[in-house]
C-alpha cells in the first residue's frame, strides 16, 4: 500500500465529523484576516458567493424560502441557519470570506408584501388568488408572476417606485450590516434577470460602493446594451459597478451571438462596451456547466460535466441551441473578433456560483441542503423526482459552484477590484487554489523557486490579463494548483487554448501540463490515461489513494504561430469523488439515480490570458467564416452584411 | 392583535410564564368569550381604535396617509369580512375545514413560540447558563504557529520516516527560523501565520489540521500533525485566550440565546402537556392501507416513472 493511504485517515475523519449548529450568539464570534492582516502585495485567495437568492425573489418565496439576505450572509460565514423548507440547521464546514446576495430585481421583495393581509396588494388580482390560500390559487398567482417576469411585461401595481426602492434598500442594509472589513466582505448587488422568449440573458450587477438608489430591471429592458447604458450612467456618478452574465448553456444561442440586440452585426464600439461593463462570466453552478459540450468537443473526455439541464427555463420543455452557448467557444470567438474588428467582446474571466434559491451558498457536495427549497429539501424529496423547476427533475441540479479571488486583503474594494481585473477563477464547489500567470520567458524551473510568485508577477502577468508585448519565440505558462484540504486530491491540469486560424475560423486543442501518479501518456493517441476511481458507490467513501495534493507545471505552447489571435485558460480537475445524489442515496438505502453520474470530478478553471499580436504580423482576411451567422428570414450573413453566394 | 399583546405583556412577568400556557388554552374562553354569542351578535363595532389601526397600516406601507376613498374602502372590506366571518361560524364552516383547522393550529404555535420569546429567566439562572456557553462569548482563541510541509507525493512511503528526522532536528534546533521552513517541501500556503483563529486556519488547512493545532502546547515542536495535504510538523509560538467579556455587555446576546434554546423546549413541553390531558383513540390501520418493504420499493419505480415521462 502506498504511504499516501495515511491520508485516508484524514479523508475518512473529515467524512465523519458532525456538523454542529452554532446558536445566535455567533454575531460576537469573529476572525482576524488572513495572517497578520496585513495587504499582501502578492495576494491572497478569498473564496466566496457571487449569486444567491433569497426570499426577496419572488420565484425563491414561492419555493418556500423565508430566509432573507441576513441569513444568506450568516450562511457564508459560517453559522448555521435553519432550513425554511426542512425545518433543520445547516452550516458550511469552510466558511467562506466573502458573498454577495443576487436577488431578480423584477419584483424584488413583493411576495412578502402580498401575502401580508394588511397590504393593499391583497386588493390586487394576484393578491386575491394567494390570499385564497389554496395551493392551486396559489400556483396561479405564481405562475402570472413568473409568466410576467420572463416576457418583462411587468404587472403595474407590483411596480410602485416607492415599494420597489425601499425593498432594495433593505438589501443594501443587510449587506451593510454584514460587511466586517479584514474579516467578511459583502458586495451590494441584484439580478438583471432578461429572458426574451426563454432565452436567458441574465446578469448579476454588483457594485463597489452602496450602490445607486435605483437599479435597472428586465422591465425597463430586456436587452444587455441598455443595462450597460445604465452600468456607465451609474459609473459615471460615482457608482462603479460591473456585471456577469450567467447560464449561457440555456441561452439558446443567445449570450455569445454574433450580432447586436437589434440584430446588427458586432462592432468595435459593442465589443468595448461588453468587455468594459462585463469583466467576467459564470462558468457553472447549479442549473449546469456552461463551459463546453460534449457536441462542440468531442476530444474533451471531460466535457459532459454537469450537463444534464438543457431546457430553456420557462419554455415548457424547449431544448436549448448548443452553438453560441458556452464559454469556450466565445472565448474563441472573441479572438476572432479581435483580430476581425479591433476588440474582443467576449473577454471574459471566469467565475462560478450557486444560483441557489434557499438563501444558501451551500458549495460542499457532501453537505448538499438542496437549491430549490419545496422540490429538494431533503434526501427523500430529491430522489423521488416528485418535484421539478421549469420541467427539470430536482436530481439534474448541481450542487453549487465557488469563486476564489486573488486580492491583497479582505474588503469590498480589494474583492471588486480582483473581479474587476479578472484575477479570479471559479470553481465547481471544492475551494482549489490555482495560480496561472503567462510570460515569455519564465525558466523552467520557475515552479521549483520559493519565490514563484514574486517572480512570475514581476516578469509575466496573471490570469485575467494580455500577455506583455512578444519578447522570445512563443508564450509560457506557469500553473500551479492546489486541492481543497476537504475534498479530493487532483488529477491533472490542463491549459486550453483557442485560437482563429488563418482561414477565419476558431479552433481550440486541451493540452495536459501537469498529472498526478507519475502517469505516462499513451505512445500511441498522446492521451494522458486515465486516473482511476476510488468511489465506493456503496458508502459513497473514496480515498486520497490516487492523485496529488499539489500540481504545477511551465508550459510553453509548442503549436505557437505568433501571427494568430490566441486565448489560453488553466483547467484543474480532481479524481473523481461521489456526487451529492450519490451520498443522498446511501442515506437513503438505495441505487443511486441512473440519470445523472455517480461519481464526478470536480474542477476549477483559471481566467484567461489572451495574445494579441503585432499588426504588423497579421494578414487580416476580408471574411470570417467562423464568425458569420445567417439569419433565415434575411439571408444576410451578419457579421459582415454580405450577401450569401 | 390587541390580545396578543396583551399576552406578551403578561407573559414578561417571570412567575407567570409556566402559568400562561396553560392560561392559553383554558383562559381562552375568559378572552374571547363564548363564541356563540360573538357569532350571534347583530353589531358590527368598527371601533375608533381599529380605524386608527387602518391608517397606520396603510402609512407604514405607503408611507402616506389614506385618502377617504381608500378608507372607506378598507372599513367596508372589514365589515364585509366580519360579516361574512360570523355567519359563516355560524353555519359551521369552520368545522372541518383543512385551511381553517391547519391556520388555528399555526396561530396557536406562533403564539406560544413568541411567548417563549419574550420569557425572561431569573438573573442567576442567565448568568449561569453564561457561565456554560463562555466560548460564544469570548473573541476566538488565536495562535501564532509557524509549520513545515512534508509532501506524501513526493517522498511516497518516506514521509512519516523522514517527519520523524526532520522533528528531531527541529527540536534540536529550537525557535523556527526562515532556513527552518527550507527542509520542508513545496508548499503553495504561508509557513507562518500570526494571530489567526481556529476559524482563519480551517478555511486554509481544513478542519482536522485546525483543531489539532489549537491543541498543541506553545514553545516546541510537534508532529506529525496531518492535513488534508500530507504532513505537517507545527511550532506553536504563543496561544491567546481571549478574555471574558463582561456579563452586562453581552446580557442582551445571552438572553436571546436562552430564549431561542428554550423555544423549542417551552414548545414541546406545552404540546406534551396538552397531550396528555387529551384521551387518544387511534383506529386500528388494516394491513393493506400500508406500503410493506423498505424505502428501495416505494422510492425506485416512483423516480424511474419520472425519468421516463421526461425523456
Amino acid at each position: 500500500m502506498r504511504a499516501k493511504s495515511i491520508l485516508r485517515i484524514v479523508a475518512v475523519l473529515a467524512c465523519s465529523t458532525a456538523i454542529m449548529p452554532m446558536a445566535l450568539a455567533a454575531e460576537s464570534i469573529g476572525e482576524p484576516g488572513r495572517s497578520s492582516g496585513k495587504k499582501n502585495p502578492l495576494n491572497n485567495v478569498y473564496f466566496g458567493e457571487q449569486h444567491l437568492h433569497t426570499s426577496a425573489s419572488p420565484d425563491a418565496f414561492a419555493f418556500g424560502t423565508r430566509n432573507d439576505a441576513n441569513d444568506a450572509y450568516r450562511f457564508a460565514k459560517g453559522e448555521a441557519i435553519k432550513n425554511s423548507q426542512s425545518g433543520k440547521m445547516i452550516q458550511k464546514r469552510t466558511p467562506y470570506d466573502w458573498a454577495a446576495v443576487t436577488d431578480h430585481s423584477e419584483y424584488l421583495g413583493m411576495m412578502p408584501l402580498l401575502l401580508d393581509p394588511k397590504s393593499p396588494l391583497q386588493k390586487t388580482e394576484i393578491g386575491k388568488l394567494i390570499s385564497k390560500g389554496d395551493k392551486k390559487s396559489g400556483e396561479a398567482a405564481f405562475q402570472q408572476i413568473i409568466t410576467s417576469a420572463a416576457t418583462g411585461v411587468p404587472i403595474d401595481y407590483l411596480v410602485d417606485p416607492k415599494v420597489m426602492k425601499s425593498a432594495w434598500q433593505k438589501q443594501v442594509d443587510a449587506a451593510n450590516k454584514h460587511y466586517e472589513p479584514g474579516k467578511f466582505t459583502t458586495l451590494v448587488a441584484y439580478e438583471w434577470s432578461s429572458q426574451p422568449n426563454s432565452k436567458n440573458l441574465h446578469h448579476n450587477v454588483f457594485f463597489r460602493d452602496d450602490g445607486p438608489e435605483r437599479i435597472f430591471s428586465a422591465f425597463d429592458s430586456v436587452h444587455r446594451e441598455d443595462l450597460w447604458t445604465y452600468q456607465e450612467v451609474m459609473r459615471s456618478i460615482g457608482h462603479d459597478n460591473f456585471s456577469i452574465p450567467h447560464n449561457s448553456n440555456v441561452s439558446n444561442s443567445a449570450m455569445f451571438a454574433l450580432h447586436t440586440s437589434a440584430g446588427a452585426p458586432i462592432d468595435r464600439g459593442w465589443a468595448n462596451r461588453s468587455a468594459l461593463n462585463s469583466p467576467a462570466i459564470e462558468i457553472v453552478q447549479t442549473k449546469g456547466a456552461s463551459e463546453t459540450h460534449p457536441a462542440l468537443a468531442p476530444n474533451d473526455e471531460f466535457a459532459s460535466f454537469e450537463g444534464k439541464f438543457v431546457h430553456l427555463l420557462g419554455s415548457g420543455g424547449v431544448q436549448s441551441l448548443i452553438d453560441k452557448s458556452f464559454v469556450r467557444h466565445a472565448l474563441t470567438d472573441g479572438v476572432g473578433f479581435q483580430e476581425m474588428i479591433g476588440s474582443n467582446p467576449f473577454k471574459y474571466g471566469i467565475v462560478a456560483g450557486a444560483d441557489s434559491h434557499i438563501a444558501a451558498s451551500a458549495n460542499e457536495e457532501f453537505n448538499y441542503p438542496g437549491v430549490h427549497g419545496n422540490i429538494d429539501y431533503s434526501p427523500k424529496v430529491r430522489l423521488s423526482g416528485a418535484g421539478s423547476v421549469a420541467g427539470e427533475p430536482a436530481v439534474l441540479f448541481g450542487s453549487p459552484g465557488a469563486t476564489g479571488v486573488w486580492a491583497p486583503e479582505n474588503t469590498r474594494e480589494a474583492i471588486f477590484d480582483g473581479i474587476k481585473r479578472r484575477e479570479v477563477f471559479g470553481t465547481s464547489g471544492p475551494l482549489i487554489r490555482v495560480r496561472f500567470f503567462g510570460g515569455w520567458d519564465f525558466p523552467k524551473n520557475l515552479i521549483k523557486d520559493k519565490d514563484f510568485v514574486k517572480k512570475a508577477y514581476a516578469s509575466g502577468v496573471p490570469m485575467g490579463q494580455d500577455l506583455p508585448k512578444k519578447a522570445s519565440k512563443a508564450p509560457t505558462f506557469a500553473v500551479w494548483a492546489m486541492k481543497d484540504p476537504e475534498s479530493g486530491n487532483l488529477d491533472r491540469v490542463q491549459i486550453v487554448k483557442g485560437w482563429y486560424d488563418k482561414r477565419g475560423y476558431g479552433f481550440q486543442k486541451i493540452y495536459d501540463v501537469a498529472w498526478s501518479d507519475n502517469r505516462k501518456p499513451d505512445a500511441k493517441t498522446g492521451k494522458l490515461p486515465a486516473v482511476g476511481n476510488t468511489v465506493d458507490i456503496k458508502t459513497a467513501k473514496y480515498t486520497n489513494d490516487i492523485g496529488d495534493n499539489q500540481l504545477s507545471a511551465v508550459w510553453t505552447d509548442p503549436d505557437f504561430d505568433p501571427s494568430q489571435h490566441a486565448v489560453y485558460y488553466a483547467r484543474v480537475i480532481e479524481i473523481p469523488t461521489p456526487r451529492w445524489s450519490t451520498y443522498d442515496a446511501v442515506q437513503l438505502g438505495v441505487e443511486p439515480p441512473k440519470e445523472v453520474a455517480a461519481t464526478i470530478q470536480e474542477r476549477a478553471w483559471a481566467s484567461p490570458i489572451w495574445y494579441t499580436p503585432d499588426p504588423k504580423l497579421v494578414k487580416k482576411l476580408d471574411f470570417y467564416p467562423g464568425l458569420q451567422e445567417r439569419l433565415p428570414y434575411t439571408g444576410f450573413y451578419i457579421g459582415t452584411l454580405k450577401h450569401k453566394k | 392583535m390587541r390580545v396578543t399583546n396583551r399576552i406578551l405583556r403578561l407573559a414578561k412577568a417571570p412567575l407567570l410564564q409556566f402559568l400562561l400556557l396553560g392560561a392559553l388554552i383554558y383562559g381562552a374562553y375568559w378572552l374571547y368569550g363564548p363564541p356563540d354569542e360573538a357569532a350571534g351578535e347583530r353589531k358590527i363595532l368598527v371601533e375608533s381604535s381599529r380605524i386608527e389601526s387602518f391608517v397606520n397600516q396603510w402609512k407604514a406601507r405607503w408611507n402616506r396617509l389614506p385618502t377617504q376613498q381608500e378608507l372607506d374602502g378598507l372599513i367596508s372590506a372589514y365589515v364585509r369580512e366580519e360579516i361574512l366571518y360570523r355567519q359563516a361560524v355560524a353555519i359551521g364552516l369552520n368545522k372541518d375545514d383543512p385551511v381553517t383547522r391547519r391556520r388555528m393550529g399555526q396561530k396557536l404555535e406562533f403564539l406560544t413560540k413568541n411567548i417563549a420569546l419574550v420569557v425572561e429567566p431569573e438573573e442567576a439562572q442567565l448568568a449561569a447558563y453564561y457561565a456554560d456557553n463562555l466560548d460564544k462569548y469570548r473573541d476566538p482563541d488565536l495562535i501564532t504557529f509557524a509549520h513545515a510541509f512534508l509532501d506524501p507525493d513526493v517522498r511516497d512511503k518516506t514521509t512519516l520516516a523522514d517527519a520523524e528526522v526532520l522533528l528531531r532536528q527541529l527540536r534540536a534546533a529550537g525557535i523556527p527560523s526562515p532556513s527552518t521552513f527550507a527542509a520542508g517541501d513545496r508548499f503553495m500556503l504561508e509557513n507562518h501565520y500570526a494571530a489567526i483563529s481556529e476559524l482563519g486556519i480551517r478555511r486554509l488547512f481544513g478542519g482536522g489540521f485546525s483543531k489539532a493545532v489549537m491543541k498543541l502546547e506553545p514553545g516546541t515542536w510537534h508532529g506529525p500533525v496531518l492535513s488534508g495535504f500530507g504532513v505537517h510538523l507545527v511550532y506553536v509560538y504563543e496561544h491567546v485566550t481571549a478574555p471574558a467579556p463582561d456579563f452586562a455587555k453581552v446580557r442582551h446576546l445571552v438572553l436571546k440565546n436562552w430564549q431561542f434554546d428554550h423555544q423549542e423546549k417551552f414548545y414541546q413541553d406545552f404540546i406534551d402537556n396538552l397531550k396528555n390531558s387529551y384521551e387518544i383513540v387511534i383506529a386500528q390501520i388494516p394491513k393493506d392501507r400500508v406500503l410493506g418493504g423498505n424505502m428501495e420499493t416505494k422510492l425506485g419505480p416512483r423516480r424511474n416513472q419520472t425519468a421516463a415521462e421526461s425523456q
